[in-house]
């Protein structure tokens, strides 16, 4: 297993490096730059400012210049946001959106596994129909409608959290988190009450069943086993889906994360934190794929390392 | 999708030796199995009757929804008046621009899944059929872009495409709606890509392509005429599911302001403009969003029915 | 805000508590704190770079320019208490108060003021506000001194600005500016402290290293949430500061920001989003703040591009627009109708476009009339245009509203292209534009600064030629007394929009709400809000 986690990082290196050379160059191809916004500023003078920070050097120096700062963990200046590095950006940054992120993905996938197992025991019971509607607005109601709903009922009406502000205590995280949950939970309490539906009807569990063991012993200690599957190898793709949903609730609820700086940063040609953001993200999401690979290992003894 | 009935050995992907209805196709099995779950099927209608009353309801009014009636701006909802609805700040009908800015998500949807679907199974065909280092690059190169979140690959086209000024012969690539139309087609084509490609890895050493391959038949007449068209009905199971997914990613980048332009106006748009002003004015986006649940509710029901019907798998 | 987490949650009422506490370090008694929002997130706190609105706000509490904009936003003596002005318009003479400090206590000399001059215009400091000292006012040597062909060898010395003595800072003119004071507060000529610059790099900004010399300093900053200031005791008029603190929160959707003041998190908000308006004054009364800001709306057309280089056509177009409809039942917001190019000060005899008296039968008529004969005499007979605007909701509502307008009076068949503020930056500087729904911010409020920039010789792109607007410009610029200047700067506007280059459409607004107990907030149109001069009851 562990020469299998080896392989798996190295060859995600040529990867990240193609994202990077992909992203730096279509980035240059369009036209505009960071210096640009100002009407009153002359085109002389605009050349002068991307001098002073070698907009225009050859292309491919500009590249390696940068190249070589990642391999010194430099991601270069910030083009907008003058005062930080990009590094200093991320570090700052990246704590926060990490944070929602995981409660999030936690909260979806226990949330999202107990209803499902719950749907699946109780067929067409309340529980099983109330699920299925949680799942239903869940995938139908995008969340930059969820999240001002809830602003609008839990912060304005009810005054029991606040709207948008972002410190250390626990109220400000449950309305972002829930948001950014709420997908996944419909996503993936469907995909483990159908795998729990297929799971019972299978030889090993009805064996169990026969033998005369009691159904929530069934249910934890066989069914679970083979029906979570699924969900483990959802985990993966969830957190792609967590990372683009947090570019839209970091807007809604102002929470100081990475997520909106992707957005201005494309909008304001800030290249090098386009850069570092997509480095990034390419390697969560990357790093998110092996876990869940090396998970499904583990738990399921039909996946070999291959 | 005849192709697929006249298909040598059945659907592709069954399990030999699964029992077979006498004198049936699978196919048509298939469709059955669909038919009996209802709400697949009420979710069927439900959709056509939205999509006809997007694409045929604006004639039914005497005005179109760029008129904008500045003597009636913001009239609320009256359904027994000229505009049932209201109309928006404009003073342009509401329903009117609801069920125009319907044929925008519903064309984006349905049309960015023809294509993606087109182009994933001829790219998933292709990388599968040929192997080699072509699979494996074809394949590196979809992990790449994989590895990026959806919603960032689509801001990235769309930004890029909209200020390139490159034009691909007579259609303007840099218009705001056509870049719009490709950023969402090429973030949906990689996963039916990769399931395609491995249906044609599958396929490969199948007796029909084999006797394709002996007949003199060049690689590229057998990925198009044998291997692509084998391949679709895998994909096609996903096909409601891109068209939901198109929708969205939409919505999504209309709400980070980067949507389509207008006058053009999408149920993204529309909700993007309702979302904001949601203490004010709760029916611009209850309107629009109505639809869009609906719609949405109702590929989710129709993917769910077509995975249960064509899913050997899942029976 | 730094509460701990563990208080947070072993109090019970902590849901309560946090609502009404928040912001406080610490809840003490004494101390005053004001929340107040900002817009989007903060580019830079480089004094001799930022550029935006909101970092004007924080940039005026934390530094303080030879002037300071007073409550009401025109210049009171800063850290200069008096100056001389030569007779000529050219030469001012700036004398500093006696004992000036900066924040960490070191003595702050006039060299300083020229330092931070000196370090806008170099090229290597990229920054945007430069084109102040070339072009609004000429301050001698300074186009030369960022010109490119000056590389290597800029010395401060070649520039009109120096410092004689400790306590004086003379500038040098070479063309008089008669608006001059509006732009020697701190956002425009704040001091540089050299000695951090030089040891922390770019860095000098950082909280924990910048030394400033405002009313305030900066003891906290984190990007995309917030800055705090705390009173400044070396500030020469420290006694006189009431506010002990403030607190500038990013609130990147203005709706949230709202939120925020409903449940008491915010005091002054940065904006209020135009629907609001209305509702919110129903339920805050006079808390709700809307004025003129120094933004004037209005559309462009392209001289270059047929039938628009018509006058006829474009008369026709601006005659189609109603400006009542437009701008006081569409856009609302507290957009003003505005029949001129200038936004009009106390004073200011604005000339108007002839259509805004008119009544509706007559113009339609007229515009229609006109966009006929110009058509035939551009030769030809249907005409479609693409109105650019940027991605604001007010202003593609604007171009929205123009473009039914023109449909339905003239049978024109327009369309609006919104895009970001570069994107529409680029449309504009590329030229293949037809008719551009367009803003221009002034540096301060007065004439001057706007027809400073339709001046054909400042190559704004309009391609515009016009030797009259040029004489009488000049001729205006060379009266000191304002009254007389202002007349004739109303007949280079008459000259303006005459020729219809633009067809002029609403002055924007500045909004915010401010909270009742909030005392010292005087309604201005250049925005400044100095939080020295409030209070808190």
């Amino acid at each position: 297993m562990w020469s299998y986690t080896l392989r798996r990082t190295l060859g995600s290196v040529p990867t990240l490096l193609a994202l990077c050379v992909i992203t730096f160059f279509m980035m240059r191809v369009a036209p505009g730059g960071p210096f640009s916004g100002n009407r009153r500023v002359s085109p002389e003078f605009v050349k002068l400012m991307e001098d002073a920070y070698h907009l225009n050097d050859p292309l491919w120096q500009q590249f390696w210049t940068w190249f070589n700062g990642v391999l010194h963990f430099d991601l270069g200046p910030s083009l907008k946001l003058r005062d930080y590095n990009v590094s200093e950006l991320i570090a700052i940054g990246l704590p926060t959106s990490l944070e929602v992120g995981a409660w999030a993905m936690l909260l979806s996938t226990l949330v999202g596994v107990v209803l499902g197992i719950a749907g699946a025991l109780r067929r067409n019971g309340p529980i099983d129909y109330s699920a299925g509607a949680i799942a239903m607005v869940g995938v139908a109601v995008p969340i930059f409608v969820i999240g001002p709903l809830l602003q609008i009922v839990f912060g304005l009406q009810l005054r029991w959290l606040p709207v948008a502000r972002w410190d250390d205590s626990w109220q400000c995280r449950v309305l972002p988190v829930l948001t950014l949950a709420l997908p996944n939970i419909a996503y993936v309490s469907r995909l483990m009450r159908s795998s729990m539906i297929e799971t019972a009807r299978t030889n090993y569990v009805r064996t169990a069943r026969a033998k005369g063991i009691g159904e929530w012993r069934t249910i934890l200690k066989h069914a679970l086993r083979g029906a979570i599957m699924p969900v483990v190898a959802y985990l993966g793709p969830a957190t792609a889906v967590t990372i683009s949903g947090s570019v839209v609730v970091e807007t809604v609820f102002s929470i100081p994360g990475i997520g909106r700086f992707f957005v201005e940063s494309v909008a304001n040609r800030d290249y090098p934190l386009i850069m570092g953001v997509t480095l990034l993200y390419g390697a969560i999401v990357i790093a998110a794929n092996l876990v869940t690979d090396i998970a499904r290992g583990l738990l399921d003894p039909k996946v070999s390392y291959e | 999708m005849s192709d697929l009935t006249a298909a040598p050995n059945g659907l592709p992907g069954l399990p030999a030796g699964e029992p077979m209805p006498v004198g049936i196709s699978p196919f048509k099995a298939s469709a059955r199995r669909f038919a009996r779950n209802h709400l697949a099927v009420v979710s069927c209608f439900v959709l056509a009757f939205i999509v006809l009353a997007c694409y045929f309801g604006p004639f039914l009014f005497p005005f179109s929804s760029e008129d904008a009636d500045f003597e009636n701006i913001s009239a609320p909802v009256d359904l027994f008046s000229a505009h049932p609805f209201g109309t928006d700040d404009l003073g342009r009908d509401l329903l009117l621009r609801v069920l125009d800015g319907g044929k925008v998500s519903l064309a984006l949807g349905f049309f960015g899944a023809l294509v993606s679907v087109m182009i994933s199974v001829i790219y998933g065909a292709t990388a599968g059929y040929v192997g080699g280092w072509l699979d494996d690059l074809m394949m590196r190169a979809v992990d790449i872009l994989l590895s990026l979140p959806f919603i960032l690959l689509a801001i990235l086209i769309k930004v890029i495409l909209q200020d390139s000024g490159l034009h691909l012969g007579p259609i303007p690539l840099d218009s705001p709606n056509i870049s719009l139309f490709i950023a969402v087609a090429f973030t949906l084509w990689l996963t039916p890509a990769v399931i395609a490609r491995g249906q044609a890895v599958s396929l490969r050493s199948r007796e029909f392509v084999e006797a394709a391959r002996a007949g003199g038949m060049n690689p590229w007449q057998i990925i198009t005429q044998h291997i692509a068209p084998n391949s679709v009905n895998v994909v096609i199971v996903y096909s409601s599911l891109l068209v939901l997914e198109a929708i969205v990613t939409e919505s999504v980048l209309s709400y980070l302001g980067i949507g389509v332009a207008p006058p053009f106006a999408s149920w993204g748009s529309l909700i993007d403009e309702g979302a904001a002003r949601i203490e004010t004015d709760v029916r611009l986006l209850l309107l629009p969003g109505g639809f869009l649940a609906a719609v949405l509710f109702c590929l989710n029901y129709i993917t769910d029915g077509l995975r249960d019907a064509f899913d050997p798998n899942e029976r | 805000m730094a509460f701990s987490r563990r208080t947070a949650l072993s109090v019970a009422f902590a849901a309560a508590a946090s609502l009404t506490m928040v912001g406080m370090t610490l809840p003490a008694a004494a101390e005053t704190v004001l929340k107040r929002g900002i817009g989007s997130t903060i580019g830079t706190l480089d004094p001799q770079v930022n550029f935006l609105g909101y970092e004007a706000w924080i940039q005026d509490d934390m530094y303080e320019g030879l002037v300071t904009p007073g409550a009401d936003g025109e210049p009171i003596p800063g850290a200069a208490e008096k100056w001389d002005i030569s007779d000529d318009g050219l030469t001012y003479t700036f004398h500093l108060r006696d004992g000036l400090k900066w924040s960490d206590g070191t003595p702050l000399v006039a060299q300083s003021f020229v330092d931070g001059v000196a370090r806008t215009l170099d090229p290597a400091t990229a920054s945007e506000k430069n084109y102040i000292f070339s072009s609004t006012i000429s301050v001698t040597g300074a186009a030369e001194y960022m010109s490119a062909d000056n590389k290597g060898v800029r010395d401060p010395k070649t520039l009109g600005i120096s410092a004689p003595d400790d306590k004086t800072v003379v500038i040098k003119l070479d063309k008089p500016a008669p608006y001059m004071l509006y732009l020697m507060n701190s956002f425009y000529v704040a001091p540089l402290h050299k000695p951090s610059l030089e040891k922390f790099g770019k860095d000098f900004v950082k909280a924990e290293n910048i030394v400033s010399n405002g009313a305030y300093h900066m003891s906290e900053s984190v990007p995309q949430s917030h800055v705090t200031l705390v009173k400044n005791p070396n500030y020469w008029n420290a006694a006189n500061v009431k506010i002990d603190k403030v607190i500038y929160s990013i609130t990147e959707d203005d709706n949230t920001a709202i939120k925020l003041f409903k449940t008491g998190e915010q005091d002054i908000t940065y904006d209020i989003p135009s629907d609001q308006i209305e509702p919110l004054q129903k339920e805050f009364g006079d808390q709700v703040h809307v004025t003129n800001s120094t933004e004037t709306v209005y559309f462009s057309f392209n001289l270059k591009k047929p039938p628009f280089d018509n006058a006829k056509v474009r008369q026709a177009l601006s005659m189609a627009l109603d400006r009542d409809v437009m701008v006081n039942k569409v856009v609302k917001g507290g957009y003003v109708m505005s029949c001129g190019y200038v936004i009009p000060v106390p004073g200011y005899d604005a000339p108007k476009v002839p259509e805004c008296g008119m009544d509706k039968a007559a113009r339609v008529e007229k515009a229609k009339a006109l966009f006929k004969e110009g058509m035939a005499e551009a030769k030809m007979d249907k005409l479609s245009l693409k109105i650019e605007t940027t991605a604001n909701a007010s202003m593609r509502k604007f171009g929205e509203t123009a473009a039914v307008m023109w449909k339905q009076v003239l049978g024109v068949n327009a369309s609006v292209n919104s895009q970001d503020r570069d994107a529409w930056l680029a449309v504009f500087t590329a030229g293949t534009w037809d008719v551009f729904g367009d803003d221009l911010i002034g540096d301060f409020a007065g004439p001057e600064t706007f027809l400073a920039y339709m001046d054909p010789r400042a190559e704004a792109g309009y391609n515009w030629v016009s030797p009259e607007y040029e004489a009488l410009y000049d001729k205006a610029m060379a009266i000191t007394d304002q009254a007389a200047r202002y007349k004739v700067l109303a007949q280079a506007e008459k000259v303006l929009l005459d020729s219809y280059l633009t067809a002029p459409a609403a002055a924007a607004p500045s909004r915010s709400m401010v909270r009742s107990n909030v005392k010292g907030w005087v309604d201005n149109p250049a925005g400044w809000h100095g939080t020295q001069f409030m209070s808190l009851q």
